[in-house]
């Protein structure tokens, strides 16, 4: 009986790990649907309007020769049922090791939209402080020492090399 | 006598720093969990453009063998494998040190390389050259041939699945095409932005796939603490017979095996591991100490990293992602590798050259006393060093050319590496097809316009394409792809 319950348990949570599975293995597929389309599409226009400039059609040609490659890549994909990999399942299967990257991922992405107005000193600082938080779960003291540190120390590490990065809000060094 | 005379401009003061920095530098960042070789080029390269030409090839070089260097010392003694590669080496390696044999396995392991790199360099001397002459009578058709023979090598070594390979080959290659179209002048593929007018740079490119991507993927791994000893350090007789032994089986077989495109360090350490055991009297030994193991594992990930030099020096053809970074580093400057680099570029060619004997010997020196460093390095715990991974990727990723828009290609990419890194799509023929696909659509555009049935007439195009289907086959029996990629 006990055993029951744990099967019907297991196939209900795997029935929406598989959808979600599914709905990842439509981004891939998508994605390079969309690629192969967009360089079809380009590749048109760029020979049927640019008559005119010499090498056109080689250049276009090229692009529908790609995209019509990526399209019948596709459908052998989909039609060996090639999308799904082992790695799908993992994917789902670990909830911690799909949501932690998605996570750093949102966070740097936020930080690269700071850089320009905040500065590359105010916005490093802001980036490792949140991550340290929120990944390392460390005391304010490390977190604050860690970040200043490293902000600091790498302004002026870039600005010795003579990088210029944005200085936003805070002009230093 | 090129040699000699770049062995005399490498030991100068200035270049055996370069060769110290890189040492240095490549060994700190292969000992990082989670950085492999590839990826410590890609983040370090932006920064070593502040060097002269000469200067930024050697570091960039010593980076590369110091990062694969640095990954077998962590594989040993913590079982955290800086790349691929050490991986294999970490089997047995940390096995030995379970066992109290941590010193042996750290010496062998250095010999081995030592070894192959030498061995290497020596072949890269002599072999380099001749490549480069027999390049000299190849026109479009040739390299056009050289690069889908390339391409498909590439793209039936580093993948579970050829056709998913296929595919993540002809993806890299509409990526390249972003941009100008260099004989029309024509934008493509920019949908009216003025922003994709410039198309991708290729160093944010191999920052996000390799950088930023490795570390996404690398987020759930924790150190190891060190709980290791190493004791005596160097192997008894019996040990250094069969060490060596392996070491010269792995290096001849690699330096042969390195030459062909996609064949990287990691694939040449697994089958060098994968013919000791085959041969072994003893096979039950491999995986759980056996000192041949170590010895493979490290003389083919050199030797290979070596010969895969050829191709990128003699025919301006990158054999993975790093070489392709190389490749990178020397167009930079306006040199452009292939048949006339030795001719033109004797001196730099040659001091680079030279420079892998002086860093082989450098790492030697290096490695051995300061493990303690090393290991201590390897186990920073991953929330601190991830955050700080990611902002020297995204500042390298702006100082190409100073513009945000290369760090979100940067971020993109990195996304892009991530989720295939997760979801099993080889990202070695992504960076190999951005590389030559230009090249590949130049030559066949070429000699479309000259007149295709030249083709008929040019048996070297025709031994290219004989030699990709073999590879196919190839790889097929012998099923060395699935998790054999950088």
């Amino acid at each position: 009986m006990q055993d029951s319950v744990t099967e019907f348990t297991a196939t209900d949570s795997s029935q929406s790990r598989y959808s979600a599975t599914a709905l990842l293995s439509f981004i891939d597929v998508l994605l390079l649907l969309l690629v192969g389309f967009a360089g079809i599409a380009d590749g048109l226009r760029i020979i049927l309007t640019k008559t005119d400039t010499v090498g056109s059609a080689s250049a276009g040609g090229w692009l529908v020769l790609l995209g019509g490659l990526l399209g019948i890549g596709i459908f052998k994909l989909v039609r060996k049922q090639e999308i799904r990999s082992e790695q799908d399942t993992s994917t789902i299967d670990d909830e911690g090791h799909f949501w932690l990257p998605v996570t750093a991922l949102a966070m740097l992405l936020i930080y690269i939209a700071l850089i320009n107005p905040l500065g590359y000193t105010l916005a490093t600082l802001l980036f490792m402080a949140i991550y340290l938080r929120v990944f390392g779960k460390y005391g304010v003291l490390k977190i604050a020492t860690i970040s200043i540190a490293f902000a600091l120390g790498s302004s002026w590490l870039w600005a010795a090399m003579d990088m210029m990065l944005p200085q936003g809000i805070l002009p230093w060094p | 006598m090129d040699l000699l005379n770049g062995l005399m401009m490498v030991l100068t003061p200035e270049y055996l720093a370069y060769s110290f920095i890189g040492c240095l530098v490549g060994t700190l960042v292969g000992v990082l969990p989670g950085v492999g070789a590839a990826s410590a080029v890609a983040i370090l390269f932006p920064f070593v453009t502040v060097f002269p030409p000469t200067g930024m090839i050697i570091t960039m070089a010593a980076i590369y063998y110091g990062a694969q260097y640095g990954g077998s010392t962590t594989a040993i003694l913590v079982n955290v494998p800086g790349e691929v590669s050490s991986m294999v080496t970490a089997m047995d390696g940390y096995e030995m040190t379970k066992q109290g044999k941590a010193g042996p396995a750290l010496a062998m392991a250095a010999i081995s390389s030592f070894i192959a790199g030498i061995v290497g360099a020596i072949m890269v001397s002599l072999v380099g050259p001749s490549v480069a002459r027999l390049a000299l009578l190849f026109g479009p058709a040739e390299y056009l041939g050289l690069g889908l023979f390339s391409l498909t090598a590439i793209a039936a070594l580093a993948g579970s699945s050829l056709t998913r390979a296929i595919l993540v080959t002809l993806f890299g290659m509409m990526m390249a095409s972003v941009g100008f179209d260099d004989s029309s002048g024509l934008p493509r593929l920019t949908f009216g932005t003025t922003a994709l007018l410039q198309g991708f740079d290729l160093v944010p490119v191999m920052i996000g796939l390799f950088g930023i991507g490795e570390v996404l993927a690398s987020l759930r791994e924790q150190s190891s603490p060190i709980t290791t000893k190493i004791g005596k350090l160097m192997p008894d007789r019996s040990e250094m017979r069969a060490g060596l032994g392996a070491t010269g089986r792995a290096t001849g077989i690699c330096l042969i095996l390195g030459l062909l495109p996609g064949m990287m360090p990691s694939i040449g350490s697994f089958i060098s591991y994968s013919i000791e055991r085959y041969r072994s009297r003893t096979p039950q030994r491999f995986g759980r100490g056996a000192i041949e193991g170590v010895a493979a594992s490290e003389a083919a990930n050199n030797a290979t990293a070596m010969a895969n030099l050829i191709p990128l020096l003699g025919l301006g053809i990158p054999t993975g992602p790093t070489m392709a970074l190389m490749l990178a580093a020397f167009t930079m400057y306006g040199i452009v590798p292939g048949p006339l680099l030795f001719t033109q570029q004797g001196p730099l060619v040659w001091a680079l050259i030279a420079s892998f004997f002086v860093g082989n010997v450098i790492l030697l020196i290096l490695n051995l006393p300061l493990v303690g460093l090393w290991v201590r390095l390897a186990t920073i715990p991953y929330p601190i060093l991830a955050p700080i991974i990611l902002v020297i990727c995204l500042v390298g990723a702006y100082s190409t050319r100073n513009t945000m828009f290369d760090v979100w290609t940067c971020a993109l990419f990195g996304m892009l590496g991530w989720s295939m890194r997760q979801r099993g799509w080889p990202i070695a023929p992504l960076v190999i097809a951005f590389v030559l696909g230009p090249m590949i659509e130049r030559a066949g555009r070429q000699f479309i316009a000259i007149s295709p049935d030249l083709l008929l007439h040019r048996p070297a195009f025709w031994f290219f394409i004989l030699l990709g289907v073999a590879v196919v086959w190839l790889s097929h029996r012998f099923t060395i792809r699935g998790e054999l990629t950088d």
